[in-house]
């Protein structure tokens, strides 16, 4: 028999036997050998026990019997076998006593969930043992280190005929770090002895120092529908998080303005988020080891933003092997490849470049011509280097390129000075180096530093132009230590160094949000400004974590930052405090002030007011969060901020343009439920709903307004369900009220420029119409002999709805469509592993 | 970036507007001022304690419309962008009213004060109505205007526009802009078109002097062109870094559709890729005798200069 074709059974659900109350206390699971036979409709019959102990064995012959699996195949058809089988107890859960230290335990695999005794785990950190500790797992696969201290752990797994792995854990103080590693053969010819293991396996996150912090785990990352495999844009059905208009490309956090939250990578900020405002992420989803969201209250080592953070971590390249994927999609196509370099290295590279271009044409009207279609482009590298068990180093090259040009050859009708040419680029390129260094058994440094050009250049007809180029410098240093078992300090620094040149021309510029239809530019008083500067801008923290108790952890942080530009100064103060009530529930609560600069631009001589101060705003928030079981949670969140010294224009632009009188409210709350898969249930979910209002006052005799993107109502659902045999579908439904809106009444006829000026109502007193999209994700995978295929349909907007975007004006604002989002978009790719 | 955006948004939805092409004159529209010193007639910007008359042009589809004017005059605030806002700090200068029968412009004149501040521009804000007067609530007397009511005329039935400018104050003669006369010509599909007192609609079938275009045809070219004259550098003579003159031709059709409502012609004397799309079936019946179609054009110079040319063409049945 060519054993390459046959396929053997695989778990779909095991029945839980009791752990027999008579039996006395044991030091862990307990092992019974079963040979059953799986029926080619799944079934499970004639089970008899090769062995283990007898109070054990008839528990496990009846939970097995009541066990489905997915029939073995041979040649794509289902077969019955007879396989060995170990049906694990595990000895009912001690009471918890309240730990002050942290532990890691687990089980090692092979694919088929069978463990791998003798596999060696080696915990390389500076722990109890000094230079770090190897334990080989016993006969059930299973490990644990005890009494660790809190901090980043590198296991490595190895046996014999197996794929060595290593993987980076996280352990915490009065936490238990649960992990399963699956190793592959080094023979992957499947048999029909193979044994086969089944355990629930969950991961404990590390407790945040945030209020709030949700996390995308790594495995559902890319399978969000409707994201088209894009890790960053899981985002969107976080809660908190507000639909942004098609196009912007940018992330509304808790009612926030887009530039008033931040993204990072590794604790660098990244320059652009996506690609042409929202198609797709910068960076390959498939380097990502996950995605940390965090609302509001976020710790003091973050700065210079009032809204909300995205944390994004990369992963370590593989160093097991060479590995590859290669993804087509109707939009872009990506390559990926990562393998060893000698022992203690790994390198990971990834390019990805659109076919927009080659279709972009049949779509535009006759009167626009295309002089450069639209193209993006990013590349990604990764060197990771542990030159001693204390020490990882790892180097980053990544950057994007997105440009465009097209030619208008009829001025827009009621703007003549859009017209000629219109070209926009943007690109960067950023090297990054991180030092990771575990200094002794209680103290941890952390050192970032990142340096690349960023430039954005935008021309449109004779009168609009704006290039920028920043050549951005970034270091942040970081220590933690561990001062007794209650008691964390942090403290670190970041600084922003960005020596910058400016070149505009063009209206003068205004504050957008909230500004209503803007006139066409044919109107305005053309102004320009062209200047050098470097904007310093060094941040200090410190961050105390107090644990009074096992239950109740206490961060007081405090933030000091300056900025050179404004010359102005913000010390925010920042606490937050999680307790754990129960094993269940856990109530948190944060309270903090922060601060951020006015933007380049705003500040900028001729254009703008160097004399600008710095945006402030206050956090408060409340929030409870369930853990009802291993897979399911559930959160509540209420949050409170209050903006203000925000930069708005002076009254029709009158010198000095901008000025700090504005301020603002937002306020609201967010429930979440997430179901993470399980062998029972293979379905992972997000639910989210956010209800909120967020309002501005720009000038003090104003009264409040609707912000430009207040949300009322935003509903999002997200699941993907595991189909047997390597199907997997799913869906992801969004709902969100209507963006609110300014009226135009009509328009002036601007008799010198022969053009009409809009006259707008009241800001932001109409809104347009609600949102709402599904998503659909269909998946198939094939294994194949060194790896995977994938095939995928991802279709957005399904049944396609005409969601408003905007409205478009005829040439005296008489008239007025609404301007309808995308259509239904199906995306069909495939996808290889090795 | 919103306009990118926007553009986007357009480009890739493939969504192009449903609008009334803005070259279709299908109702009353207003061209735009043109600036006369008194005294001397090619100068656009008066002096301190000059007088100017302004004339308010308009484009009518068919038969021309009494027309009407109010307004007030005031020193403009020195905003960046916005409607229009006199400084309070001058209040107003005049209140503007004229009327004017069928076939006629109304002439606004103004004298500008002999201390009117220097270094600061006049701002003109009124509205204008064609068919009826203006109504005379949307002007309180402190110049304060009302731009949310937006009902210009008194009659609904009246077409009004709300219209501002601004006009440069110069303190020396040498420094006022002169607009010379702006020469600017045309041929449809080759052939001059015909000026004089066309009315839309009448009947041309027997006129050889207009171009013939049938309904339902194909585009055919429009050629504009302009003298060398009205393209003379802005700058004087032998500036170093001279600013060239740019024209702006706005142009309305009575059927059909120009491809273009708003030309510039720069360093070149002519436009020679703009088109015209004749009427279809659907949106004009000429009849057995065609019709009189014809085409505005609106020229302005970057020194206050306004002229108006009123042409037309000969629009036939479809080829049977």
């Amino acid at each position: 028999m060519d054993t390459a074709d046959l396929v053997p059974p695989s778990v779909l659900s095991i029945a839980e036997a009791p752990f027999p109350e008579d039996v006395a206390a044991v030091d862990g699971p307990v092992t019974v050998l079963l040979s059953i036979v799986v029926a080619n409709d799944g079934t499970v019959r004639d089970p008899e026990v090769l062995g283990g102990p007898e109070a054990f064995r008839a528990g496990a012959v009846e939970a097995i019997q009541a066990s489905r699996f997915e029939p073995a195949s041979l040649n794509g058809e289902p077969v019955e076998v007879r396989i060995r089988f170990q049906y694990v107890f595990q000895p009912p859960a001690p009471l918890q006593e309240a730990r002050v230290d942290g532990r890691l335990e687990g089980l090692v695999t092979d694919v088929d969930g069978s463990p791998i005794p003798g596999a060696r785990i080696q915990l390389r950190s500076s722990v109890q043992t000094g230079e770090g500790e190897a334990q080989f797992v016993g006969d059930d696969g299973r490990f644990v280190f005890d009494a660790l201290p809190s901090g980043d752990y590198r296991v490595s797994i190895a046996a014999a005929d197996y794929v060595a792995q290593e993987q980076l854990e996280s352990v915490t103080i009065g936490e238990v770090t649960e992990v399963c590693y699956r190793l592959d053969a080094a023979d992957l010819g499947a048999s029909e002895g193979d044994e086969t293991i089944f355990t629930a396996v969950g991961v404990i996150d590390a407790p945040p120092r945030e209020v709030t912090r949700r996390t995308i785990r790594r495995e559902e990352l890319t399978q969000i529908p409707g994201t088209r495999g894009d890790a960053l844009r899981a985002i969107e059905v976080l809660p908190g998080v507000g639909r942004p208009p098609f196009g912007g490309g940018e992330i509304i956090i808790r009612g926030s303005a887009p530039t008033d939250s931040e993204i990072f990578l590794e604790g660098i900020p990244l320059p652009l988020l996506y690609h042409f405002g929202g198609l797709t992420s910068v960076y390959n989803s498939r380097l990502l080891e996950q995605i940390e969201f965090i609302p509001g209250n976020f710790s003091a080592r973050y700065g210079r933003r009032i809204g909300g953070i995205v944390e994004v971590e990369p992963r370590d390249p593989r160093s097991d092997g060479l590995h590859g994927v290669i993804e087509f999609s109707l939009i872009d196509a990506s390559v990926l490849a990562e393998f060893p370099i000698g022992e203690n290295a790994s390198l990971a590279l990834g390019f990805r470049r659109s076919f927009i271009d080659l279709i972009f044409e049949n779509f535009l009207p006759d009167d626009i011509g295309v002089t450069q279609a639209p193209v993006y482009y990013d590349w990604q590298s990764i060197l990771s280097y542990r030159p001693t068990s204390r020490d990882r180093l790892r180097f980053q090259l990544y950057g994007a390129s997105d440009a465009f040009a097209l030619f208008f050859d009829d001025a827009d009708t009621s703007d003549p000075a859009s017209s000629g040419d219109l070209g926009l680029s943007t690109r960067f390129t950023t090297l990054q180096a991180s030092w990771n260094r575990q200094i002794d058994e209680d103290a941890e440094l952390d050192v970032e530093a990142a340096f690349g050009p960023q430039t954005v250049d935008f021309g449109f007809g004779s009168d609009q132009n704006f290039d920028l180029l920043v050549n951005q410098f970034y270091l942040r240093t970081e220590l933690r230590d561990r001062l007794s078992p209650r008691y964390q300090l942090t403290y670190g620094v970041d600084l922003s160094l960005a020596p910058f040149r400016i070149n505009f021309e063009g209206p003068p510029l205004q504050q957008t949000e909230g500004a209503g239809q803007l006139a066409p530019v044919a109107s305005a008083d053309i102004v320009s400004t062209e200047f050098s500067a470097v904007a310093t801008r060094p941040g200090l923290y410190i961050e105390n974590e107090i644990r009074p108790t096992a239950d109740l952890q206490l961060i007081a942080g405090l933030r000091f930052d300056y900025d050179d530009r404004t010359g102005d100064y913000a010390i925010d103060p920042r606490l937050v405090a999680n307790w754990q009530a129960t094993d269940i529930v856990r109530i948190k609560s944060g309270l903090g002030l922060f601060s951020q600069p006015p933007e380049f631009a705003e500040s900028a001589p001729d254009v703008g007011n160097p004399n600008l101060d710095m945006i402030h705003s206050v956090h408060a928030s409340l929030g409870v969060g369930l853990r009802l079981t291993e897979q399911l949670e559930l959160t509540v969140d209420g949050f409170y901020k209050y903006l203000w010294d925000r930069v708005v224009s002076t009254e029709q632009g009158i010198e000095p343009f901008f000025i700090n009188d504005g301020v603002g409210r937002i306020y609201g709350a967010e429930i979440s439920g997430q179901l993470h898969a399980s062998p029972e249930l293979p379905l992972f979910a997000y639910v989210s709903y956010t209800i909120s209002r967020s309002e501005r006052r720009d000038r003090n005799q104003d009264a409040f307004r609707l912000f430009d993107f207040d949300q009322t109502h935003i509903l999002a659902l997200s699941g993907v369900y595991e189909l047997p045999r390597d199907w997997s579908v799913g869906l992801t439904m969004r709902f969100v009220s209507g963006n609110p809106t300014t009226p135009v009444v009509g328009g002036i006829f601007d008799a010198q420029n022969n053009v009409y000026t809009p006259v707008n109502g009241r800001v932001n007193s109409v809104r347009s119409q609600n949102f709402h999209r599904l998503d659909l994700r269909v998946e198939k995978k094939w294994r194949i002999r060194n790896g995977q295929m994938a095939l995928f349909v991802d279709v957005q907007n399904v049944y396609n709805r005409m969601n408003e975007e905007g409205l478009a004006f005829n040439f005296d604002y008489s008239q007025s469509q609404t301007l309808a989002g995308l259509p239904v978009i199906p995306s069909l790719g495939i996808r290889g592993e090795i | 970036m919103k306009i990118v955006a926007l553009l986007l948004l357009f480009s890739v939805s493939a969504c192009e507007d449903n609008f009334d092409p803005p070259s279709l004159l299908a109702r009353s529209r207003i061209l735009g001022l043109a600036f006369s010193v008194e005294g001397d007639p090619d100068r656009t910007d008066p002096l301190r304690g000059e007088t100017v008359d302004l004339r308010v042009l308009w484009a009518f589809p068919n038969e021309p419309l009494p027309l009407s004017f109010q307004g007030i005059a005031c020193v403009a605030l020195q905003t960046g962008f916005g409607v229009p806002t006199c400084d309070p700090d001058f209040g107003v200068i005049a209140e503007l009213e004229a009327n004017a029968p069928a076939g006629d412009m109304p002439v606004l004149t103004l004298r500008v004060p002999d201390d009117f501040p220097e270094g600061r521009e006049l701002l003109l804000f009124g509205g204008t109505c064609a068919g009826g007067p203006v109504d005379t609530l949307l002007l309180p007397a402190d110049g304060s205007f009302d731009t949310s009511a937006l009902d210009v005329c008194e009659r609904p039935e009246d077409t009004g526009e709300l219209l501002q400018t601004t006009l440069p104050i110069p303190i020396d003669i040498a420094d006022a802009n002169r607009s010379p006369s702006l020469l600017v010509d045309m041929t449809l599909a080759g052939q001059p078109l015909a000026t004089g007192n066309l009315q839309t609609g009448d009947a041309c079938s027997e006129r050889k002097d207009l171009p013939l275009l049938r309904v339902g045809g194909p585009r055919v070219a429009l050629v504009v062109s302009a003298s060398p004259e009205s393209l003379e550098p802005l700058t004087p003579e032998g500036d170093v870094n001279p600013e060239n003159e740019v024209l702006q031709v706005g142009l309305m059709i009575t059927s059909g559709e120009a491809n273009a409502n708003f030309l510039l012609i720069e360093a070149d004397d002519l436009i020679e890729d703009t088109t015209i799309r004749p009427a279809r079936e659907a949106e004009r019946s000429p009849g057995s005798d065609g019709s009189i179609e014809r085409i505005i054009l609106s020229v302005r110079d970057g020194r206050g200069g306004l002229v108006v040319q009123d042409v037309a063409y000969c629009l036939l049945e479809a080829e049977p």
